[in-house]
């Protein structure tokens, strides 16, 4: 009872923002459009409306494309924060530091390449309401040494110190980038630990796959492509993980190819990926299934008892989905390529 | 202004040369009312030399403002609230920045000298968290890292990565002792062999196990050493005890000094920003935005006496094409906020979209008192609102809008309540106005059924102004939701309740005639769209895909209509169930106390809490759905941008 109060209002606005989530009609006449400039032009009939008719001529590039729709996140964040239970705030404003986190990686990137803020900052994903770091000001200091002392009091700060050690050793971002996402998801799934009843039982659920794909993903990468050894993969996968424990990720590492793992922790999946791909091709069209498979089971969270967590947490995802997919659209069609060659990479599976 | 509409506003255009730059800036900084438009993209000059020099001047503003919140931390100054009187921007970052060097210099020297000592001291404390675990080993400490036979790491990891390391190394023989540990790091000491030498380094790095090396002073036994270290960490906090007190007078002395340059800085850093959403023509700056129609002439006025080389154009909006979308700024006393944020939280109002704030006020608190009729528990719920509006405590600040909403509610289930003869759930204290919902369910569901009508048709007569308003007359007179729906659903509307009461008010025929005509506008409203856009072809896709899904539409329009209308019977629904829930607990007090006593009254107060919290929660979110379900989504499309006009903001975390 006490849950339906709880949930009641923003049970209305994850309604609204389903119901405005591209229909697999919309999808099929944006893939049908011949070029970018048609592309916009049917995006502006649906939601997205404001948001294209807000760039101008001058800017209808993929690149502003993908920072101007990319303002709707922080937006549907704000309403449906609002909105939801205090027991919840805290969860949802963490999922949101993953945009913030985002663009703090792309930002010591862009301090790496020399990049100035005026290029950098239609990268990097918009975060409205909500407080992010002085990434203007980061940049300015030119080095990335100086952009981590402005991090303090922030809760990037300590892993950024203690990656900074092995930074400025090695002269490689990696360190710094594999830290922060372990210690990120640390603290989300900390969070979802704090929760009690359904709202636990569905944030584990959703967050524990994204972190099940994570480790699946990480664990083949570092093994496939930085051929790194057994006990450093360990140390850089998340050993909290629900599904994709240690047992796995060791396999991963003892060669065991991502396809046999994941098929057998997913057996919907079996034989979606073409076994005849090379490693490195198959890893990448791994990630794709099972963020679509991830997709599938968020769809599910909208049957049944409204009143919780679920469906709050299956539309921020599906949101993120829509939103990359739309970006790869949008450079696809600007780059006029031909359907077979972006449609593997699409989460949302086309009626060609 | 009109309550039912959103300010006026006035497109601003001004083209000036380069030497009013300044000048207009702090026009428009100043000014309060001005909404920018990020005119950055128009970029018409070869020569950007000046501008270039701007860009510049802004990244030096960004740099200086960062230099001075980083001397105010190191000080420990927190930036005051924004100083309106005595703080003037200024042009070249230079003249700030000479007044800074000095400061920061001294604060540097300072500061560099206690951060090399807090340095040591964590230096030296980690090597007392090295030692102290071997307190007791009366041994030479270089003998216990015996490099002869076993390969060891000494140094200091995040204390939660230490689990997952020793996990990590379960497939070769080591031993990983942690030493000391805190919140954050945790010192360890990882044994294995030399024969795993590189495994082991692989692995303790990526662990960002970081090593310590130890000094050369680091002989003799754990004991001595920790003495040493020890007299050594007295020391150099005597040291910082100094020099902490060195800082703490220069931050009494610089305080005042250090926030004035701060909101210098900062102001001028952002009247650059403004100068940098200026669009730049061949010779001239182009500033365009919006301010509200009744500060227009100030404004201007202002503008146009820096001289006749401004050109200042203002557009009013019913000069302005239709596809441009002026910013809204609804202005509502303090007793309708709380109305105003139930219809933001839907949407922005549109600009040329009527304002529905007080419709909400009037019908809210209509919905709200239908369905928890009772006089008793409507005065008790307007007075929480009473408490909520004038409260002081922090806490319920944030509610303070909603106050009015709940009195109002209150006042109204309190009149209905009156109406229905409730009072704290005692049907028989007070004898209705009307008649009692539980006594006269039918009627009750058929009144408020044709309550739904009336206020689904004030919808939709809604919607017509605000297509006239908008001069959209094809959706005006041919949609669902215009004249050719309303005509259509009221004559349907008459056909039931003339057969139904076998009276004939208006002719069958005509009504029939009426409703054929209705269907036939309805169906051809995207062709007449078409038409007057002078689109072809007429029939998109084809007469037949038209006509299908003109047709599909329709019995949506329909089913819509038979729908809405439906849902208003849950305020008799409600009104029936609230009383049912109070005579529930009516029955429950006499069954505990059929003598009346302190249990019955007792059962009669917490049922009476109870009601008030959860059927005033429940019937709040009744209301707000018949609000935004049945009746915005008649009328209210939203979408309004909302008016955010240039202030300098005196949070020092967030910027213009």
């Amino acid at each position: 009872m006490s849950n339906v109060s709880a949930y009641g209002l923003v049970n209305v606005h994850i309604r609204t923002a389903i119901g405005e989530l591209l229909s697999p009609e919309n999808w099929t006449k944006l893939s049908r459009s011949n070029d970018f400039q048609t592309f916009l032009q049917n995006l502006s009939e649906t939601v997205y409306s404001p948001n294209v008719n807000a760039i101008s001529i001058e800017n209808q590039n993929p690149r502003f494309f993908a920072h101007t729709i990319r303002k709707r996140i922080p937006d549907k964040f704000r309403v449906i924060e609002k909105a939801a239970p205090d027991t919840v705030k805290e969860l949802i404003n963490k999922i949101f530091q993953f945009y913030d986190l985002s663009n703090l990686k792309m930002v010591l990137r862009g301090i790496r390449a020399g990049e100035p803020w005026d290029k950098l900052k239609y990268l990097l994903t918009p975060t409205g309401y909500y407080p992010t770091l002085p990434y203007n000001a980061m940049v300015n200091q030119g080095s990335i040494e100086a952009a981590i002392a402005l991090t303090k009091g922030s809760d990037y700060y300590q892993s950024l110190s203690n990656a900074a050690v092995r930074f400025s050793k090695e002269d490689s971002l990696f360190p710094i980038e594999v830290l922060l996402d372990l210690d990120y998801w640390k603290r989300v799934w900390d969070e979802v630990q704090n929760l009690t009843g359904d709202d636990k039982k569905d944030a584990c659920e959703i967050i524990g796959q994204n972190l099940d794909k994570y480790n699946l993903i990480w664990a083949s990468r570092y093994h496939v492509f930085h051929h790194l050894q057994e006990a450093e993969i360990i140390n850089y996968t998340m050993g909290f993980a629900p599904n994709v424990k240690d047992k796995e990720i060791r396999q991963i590492a003892d060669g065991v190819s991502i396809s046999d793992v994941a098929e057998r922790l997913y057996p919907e999946l079996k034989g979606k990926v073409d076994p005849a791909l090379n490693e490195a091709d198959r890893l990448s069209r791994w990630e794709v299934e099972l963020d679509r498979y991830f997709a599938k089971r968020c769809k599910h969270f909208f049957i049944g008892n409204p009143f919780n967590l679920g469906p709050i947490l299956a539309y921020i995802f599906l949101l993120e989905f829509e939103i990359r997919d739309l970006t790869l659209l949008s450079e696809a069609k600007s780059l006029n390529l031909p359907k077979e060659r972006y449609m593997p990479f699409l989460i949302h599976e086309i009626m060609a | 202004m009109s309550v039912l509409q959103a300010e006026k506003m006035t497109r601003v255009e001004i083209e000036f040369p380069q030497k009013h730059l300044d000048a207009v800036t702090k026009i428009l900084a100043s000014d309060g009312a001005f909404q920018i438009e990020d005119l950055s993209s128009l970029n018409m000059r070869k020569e950007t030399k000046f501008d270039d020099d701007l860009v510049e001047r802004s990244t030096q503003f960004v740099k200086l403002e960062a230099d001075l919140r980083k001397s105010m931390d190191q000080l420990n100054i927190m930036p005051t609230k924004f100083p309106e009187s005595d703080v003037v921007a200024v042009v070249d970052p230079a003249v700030l920045k000479d007044s800074h060097d000095a400061i920061k210099q001294e604060i540097t020297s300072l500061d560099t000298k206690l951060t090399e000592i807090n340095g040591n001291i964590t230096t030296e404390r980690n090597y007392l968290n090295i030692t102290t675990p071997f307190e007791s080993l009366d041994i030479e400490f270089s003998s216990i890292r015996n490099r002869h036979y076993i390969y060891s790491i000494l140094g200091i990891m995040p204390s939660d990565k230490v689990k997952r390391f020793e996990d990590s190394l379960s497939k070769i023989p080591h031993i990983l002792l942690p030493l000391h540990k805190d919140e954050q790091n945790t010192t360890v000491l990882l044994l294995g062999t030399h024969q795993h030498r590189d495994f082991l380094l692989h692995a303790a790095r990526s662990a960002y196990l970081n090593s310590l090396d130890l000094p050369d002073s680091f002989t003799g036994t754990p004991r001595e050493i920790m003495d040493r270290t020890k007299a050594n960490i007295a020391e150099l906090e005597a040291q910082m005890k100094e020099i902490s007190a060195e800082l703490e007078l220069l931050r009494s002395q610089e305080m005042t000094k250090l926030n004035q340059l701060y909101w210098q800085v900062r102001l001028s850093r952002m009247m650059y920003e403004i100068i940098g959403r200026f669009g730049k023509l061949k010779n001239d700056y182009l500033v365009a935005g919006w301010i509200p129609e009744r500060a227009q002439k100030q404004f201007a006025k202002k503008v146009d006496a820096l001289g006749e080389d401004v050109i200042v154009n203002l557009l009013p909006d019913n000069d302005l094409d239709e596809n441009i979308r002026p910013p809204v700024a609804l202005h509502h006393p303090a007793r309708l906020l709380g109305f105003q944020k139930l219809v933001t939280i839907y949407s922005m109002p549109g600009y040329r979209e009527i304002d529905p704030t007080i419709i909400v006020a009037v019908l809210f608190p209509l919905l709200f008192g239908a369905m928890f009729g009772d006089l008793g528990q409507g005065l008790i719920l307007a007075l929480g609102g009473v408490l909520i509006f004038r409260s002081k405590s922090l806490g319920l600040q944030r509610y303070r809008p909603l106050g009015p909403v709940v009195i109002l509610s209150g006042l109204s289930a309190a009149l209905f309540g009156w109406i229905y003869g409730s009072f704290f759930g005692f049907e028989e204290l007070i004898k209705p106005l009307w008649k009692r919902p539980l006594d006269n369910i039918m009627e009750i569901l058929i009144i408020t059924f044709a309550g739904g009508v009336l206020i689904l048709s004030f919808a939709n007569i809604l919607s017509i102004l605000n297509d006239l308003r908008q001069k959209d007359w094809v959706h005006a007179f041919f949609s669902g939701k215009g004249t050719s729906g309303l005509l259509l659903y009221w004559s349907l509307l008459l056909i039931v309740i003339q057969s139904m009461l076998k009276v004939t008010i208006i002719p069958i025929t005509l009504l029939e005639l009426l409703i054929f005509l209705c269907i036939l506008f309805i169906m051809a409203e995207n062709a007449f769209e078409r038409v007057m856009a002078h689109k072809k072809p007429i029939f998109q896709g084809g007469f037949f895909l038209y006509f299908i899904t003109a047709f599909f539409e329709l019995f949506e329009t329909l089913l819509g209509f038979l729908s809405n209308s439906l849902s208003f019977v849950r305020l008799g629904a409600f009104a029936v169930a609230h009383a049912g829930l109070s005579s529930v607990f009516m029955l429950l007090a006499e069954m505990v106390s059929p003598s009346k006593g302190l249990t019955y009254w007792l059962v009669i107060v917490f049922g009476n809490i109870f009601i008030i919290g959860f059927e005033g929660m429940i019937v709040s979110i009744q209301t707000l759905r018949l609000q935004y379900y049945e009746f915005f989504s008649k009328f209210f499309k939203g979408g309004g941008l909302r008016y955010k006009p240039l202030v300098f903001n005196n949070n020092p975390k967030q910027g213009v």
